[in-house]
């Protein structure tokens, strides 16, 4: 074969063909460079560091990161950051390993007429993503696109911005599966939609489904340490004896979906032994008197018969929790057991609300307090120009009032879909179809869309439904905009990026919604970088990138909390709500009451499925992580958990396979015979199951509880109700 | 060993090309005289001095240019079912001994090329960044030592860089696509070349044992 300009053209050296190679002296074999490497000591030397926040759960722990040949070589917690306090948890440690996953996309892709996906340039997906959302805006409006996130720090900014840039109010977070039910009951009552219990100053603290050692933040369990150390009363109210209740003096098993009982049992013995702090209620209350006929009747012997607690725990803790106020409160939680998980969430939520108000504890040395934040002020509107907020009202808002509206009803926008109202969707940072309710419904209503984007570091089952997937790059390869923490000093910490751009063609989200913007006609909002953003957002609080940089957390002692100030309730009447006439337009008493869960076991083989936190992994977007799955294998921990004396009765041993199986779905996994559960429950470790083929550690693993949940919504609230599940159990062979 | 211009050929073969270039590539008149090469390297490296090539008659006709470029669109990108990126790290398993797969983007033979590259003065292409054990590379990379006349070191090369294509060809033979067969045609003939060279450099190592020559 002849050589010609064709078959010289070189991509190490040049089309102009190839000189003699004078550098060849510096060819080294690959055992030499292995010996070579093998050879030089471990050290810092030539490393340089970044300050990051993890990415694994919605914490974001800060840390420095430390690169040595542009690669990760270290990561050690950052001592200030709110969240981290010196420590990262596994996640923190597994999760930089997806920078490096064969699973990263890599480019941009479109899905052709065989229903493939395919590489597309940027410039193309752009064009056809604007033409088909500039289609929508002219044939149906602002009010036929839709965009779902999971909150990080430069998507939930871009994101919303792109959504109000393009006139559309339907803007949502992944609230609706995770804490939608939570922060919603507690805004009726008082008026925000969390609180943070002062957990290392209490005397009796109780932590209602959440688990600080399973879902972890470091500062949480830190403080859960230092109370069990001082002497507090801890008191674990789950199903589940969780990992966290090694720091606790109870565990009650509850059954689940009837917490609401339990509290309003708790609340009833407060006011009928008149052991409540009155003059607070008396200075600061509206609507008590309906509240205690409410609760009249919620004696702890008719709590005991619904939520398996005995009465005489009940008057006890009532008790106890009365003597140990101001400095005692029940934790906000977070997901745990009434963030979306029943038909009485929501209402559960606002009994914490009411419980903790009668104990007089707000803001209260020990309680549950208000914690100040520091956000960005007004920026230069000619470089940053405001965005007109959209007209209309939020998909969803009316027939979920009482559902939060910075989170908004997501799946119902998918319904919506599904009906033919909802015509574009767009998903940051968010896998729907498989985390949040179930995924052959919301395939179905994505498969409805005219136009239907995600993006993305990996193939999600919701970038699977997709027309485009645009490849986001890892959160180590990406500068995102200032993370301002709440806390009793407030801080704001940064992700500052750590590697270059490892894929060249994929690109951070802040580059990603702005060219969006662009092609859809909205650029002219987007005139700034996100440095320069970041830059203008710093300098609005008297700091600047530059300085953030260095540090990675500063503090403002300026803000910092006082015990004991009172709170301004956000409320219509601008007082603690024990009634709401919000609550009662959706169909609730005006205090809460009790409201049974939707399902109940009926014995026998029947089970109601719960899940929750195992300490390695976060939903769906862990599961792919190759050191964070080795954990769940090395230990087993895919197995269902059952309650030992029902397994006893069933014949089942502990390692059986089972069959689990309800209308929507089958499946099979082993078991774990413990007595570590509830007996009217089974619970089903979270993260597995995953059904995308494109996830090589992921998929096949485990069973996943949204497949046994049937689309469904929480009255007025609007929550996926992810517990409301029966399943039946049974010893596969058997 | 065979000559340059056929390992430059098929790294442009992985590296996807625009039709123009694909155009050039296949034109007669050079792709007959590559696959004319392709087979004497094989047989200039097979330790039988046989080129075993039932590759050739795939490779004689390459796919049109929608096929080729519908491959490169639907399987040369990542984290798709369908993909089936050329990079050795992806199919050289991991250190730890139960690795079933590779060690993901970026592992050991990333990072040699990576600082080969470096170390013999060249710079890697932006495109690879995420890849400089992508196989277009490493064709490149012994192209240009053949052409530079450092023919121990294009051998050696050959032998320690190629071992991953057995594996990468399993990936390949399952994909349903009209230019699948090409592809594999194509690095069933790279193994060729690989394979015998390999082969010849054990059997001198065995050789300079058993004469207890222990410089070599």
């Amino acid at each position: 074969m002849s050589e010609n300009a064709i078959t010289r053209r070189s991509f190490l050296a040049g089309s102009a063909g190839v000189a003699a190679l004078a550098a060849a002296g510096g060819y080294m074999s690959f055992g030499a460079w292995k010996q070579a490497c093998a050879d030089e000591p471990a050290s810092d030397e030539g490393s340089w560091f970044a300050y990051s926040m993890c990415n694994a759960c919605s914490s974001k722990c800060g840390y420095k990161a430390y690169v040595k040949r542009g690669r990760l070589s270290k990561l050690i917690p950052n001592e200030y950051d709110a969240h981290a306090q010196g420590k990262i948890c596994a996640r923190g440690y597994g999760y930089p390993a997806i920078v490096y996953s064969e699973d990263r996309l890599t480019d941009p892709l479109k899905k052709n007429d065989k229903g493939e996906f395919e590489v597309i340039s940027w410039e193309q997906a752009y064009q056809e993503i604007g033409d088909k959302v500039k289609a929508i805006l002219d044939s149906d409006g602002p009010q036929a696109l839709a965009m779902v996130q999971d909150p990080r720090p430069s998507g939930a900014y871009y994101t919303k911005r792109f959504m109000d840039a393009l006139g559309s109010p339907n803007f949502y977070t992944h609230g609706a599966a995770c804490n939608i039910s939570k922060a919603s009951g507690f805004s009726q009552v008082i008026g925000a939609g969390d609180f943070s219990a002062d957990v290392e100053n209490s005397k009796m603290i109780m932590y209602i489904g959440r688990s600080v050692a399973d879902a972890v933040r470091p500062a949480h369990l830190l403080a859960l340490q230092k109370a069990h150390d001082n002497g507090a009363k801890v008191v674990m109210v789950d199903p589940r004896c969780n990992n966290s209740t090694v720091f606790a003096d109870e565990w009650l098993p509850v059954n689940p979906g009837t917490d609401l009982a339990f509290l309003l049992a708790m609340s009833h013995v407060l006011i009928r032994d008149g052991i409540y702090d009155a003059a607070y209620v008396a200075e600061n209350v509206v609507g008590f008197d309906e509240f205690a006929a409410g609760v009249k009747d919620c004696t702890p012997a008719w709590a005991e018969a619904i939520c398996g607690i005995p009465a005489a725990d009940i008057e006890r803790l009532a008790v106890e929790f009365s003597q140990a106020a101001p400095a005692a409160c029940i934790d906000a939680g977070w997901r745990g057991a009434f963030g979306n998980q029943y038909a009485n969430s929501g209402e559960t939520a606002r009994a914490i609300a009411v419980f903790n108000t009668l104990l007089g504890c707000w803001n209260q040395k020990g309680g549950a307090l208000f914690l100040p934040s520091v956000s960005a002020g007004k920026l230069d509107e000619e470089k940053f120009p405001a965005v007109p907020k959209p007209e209309g009202k939020k998909v969803g808002s009316e027939e979920y009032p009482l559902a939060s509206s910075s989170m908004g009803v997501n799946v119902f926008a998918a319904q919506r879909a599904k009906e033919g109202a909802i015509k574009g969707m767009f998903f940051y940072n968010s896998n729907m179809v498989a985390g949040y309710s179930n995924p052959v419904y919301l395939q179905e209503c994505l498969d409805a869309l005219d136009l239907c984007v995600v993006v993305d570091i990996q193939m999600s089952e919701t970038a699977l439904c997709a027309d485009y997937v645009l490849p986001e790059c890892s959160f180590l390869e990406r500068l995102e905009l200032p993370a301002f923490n709440g806390g009793k000093v407030p801080s704001v910490s940064l992700r500052d990026k750590v590697l270059d751009i490892v894929h060249p063609n994929t690109k951070p989200c802040d580059e990603i919604f702005t060219g969006l913007a662009e092609a859809c006609g909205v650029g002219e909002y987007f005139p700034f970088t996100v440095e320069e953003l970041a830059d203008a957002q710093l300098k609005s609080v008297g700091l600047s990138l530059d300085a953030l940089r260095k540090v990675g957390t500063i503090s403002f002692p300026e803000k910092a909390f006082e015990y004991g100030k009172a709170p301004k309730w956000k409320t219509p009447s601008e007082k603690i709500q024990f009634v709401s006439e919000a609550c009662v337009a959706a169909g609730y008493t005006p205090a809460p009451t009790w409201v049974a869960p939707a399902v109940t076991p009926a014995g026998g083989n029947q089970f109601r499925l719960i899940t929750g936190k195992q300490a390695m992994h976060s939903h769906t977007m862990t599961a792919n992580c190759e050191p964070l799955m080795a954990i769940t294998q090395d230990y087993d921990l895919t197995r269902i958990w059952m309650n030992a004396d029902r397994a006893e009765q069933l014949g089942i041993s502990d390692g059986d396979e089972v069959e689990i199986s309800n209308d929507q779905h089958t499946g099979r996994c082993r078991v774990k015979v413990t007595q570590r559960l509830n007996p009217t429950a089974v619970f089903l470790p979270p993260a597995y199951g995953c059904s995308s083929k494109d996830q090589h550690t992921a998929y096949g693993i485990g069973l996943r509880s949204t497949d046994f949940q049937a689309y469904q919504l929480e009255n007025g609230y609007g929550s996926t109700m992810s517990h409301e599940i029966l399943v039946t159990v049974k010893k596969v062979g058997a | 060993m065979g000559n340059p211009a056929v390992f430059s050929v098929a790294a442009q073969c992985f590296a996807g090309m625009d039709e123009a270039g694909y155009a050039e590539l296949t034109a007669p008149e050079v792709w007959e005289g590559f696959v004319e090469g392709l087979g004497a390297s094989v047989e200039a490296c097979a330790s039988d001095g046989r080129s075993g090539a039932c590759w050739i008659d795939a490779l004689k006709t390459p796919p049109s240019f929608a096929d080729y470029d519908g491959f490169c669109r639907c399987h040369f990108t990542g984290g798709l079912p369908g993909s089936a990126l050329p990079v050795e790290s992806l199919y050289r398993p991991d250190a730890a001994p139960d690795a079933a797969r590779g060690a993901g983007y970026g592992a050991e033979p990333a990072r040699y090329m990576e600082e080969l590259i470096e170390r013999m003065g060249f710079s890697l292409p932006p495109a690879y960044r995420a890849w400089p054990d992508h196989l277009a590379l490493e064709l490149d990379m012994l192209a240009v030592l053949q052409r530079s006349g450092y023919e121990s070191e294009a051998r050696s090369f050959l032998s320690e860089r190629f071992g991953w294509l057995a594996d990468y060809r399993r990936r390949l033979a399952c994909l349903d696509d009209p230019a699948a067969p090409f592809f594999v045609a194509l690095v069933d003939a790279l193994i060729g070349v690989a394979g015998g060279e390999a082969a010849k450099a054990a059997s001198v190592a065995a050789d300079s044992c058993a004469s207890g020559d222990v410089s070599a």
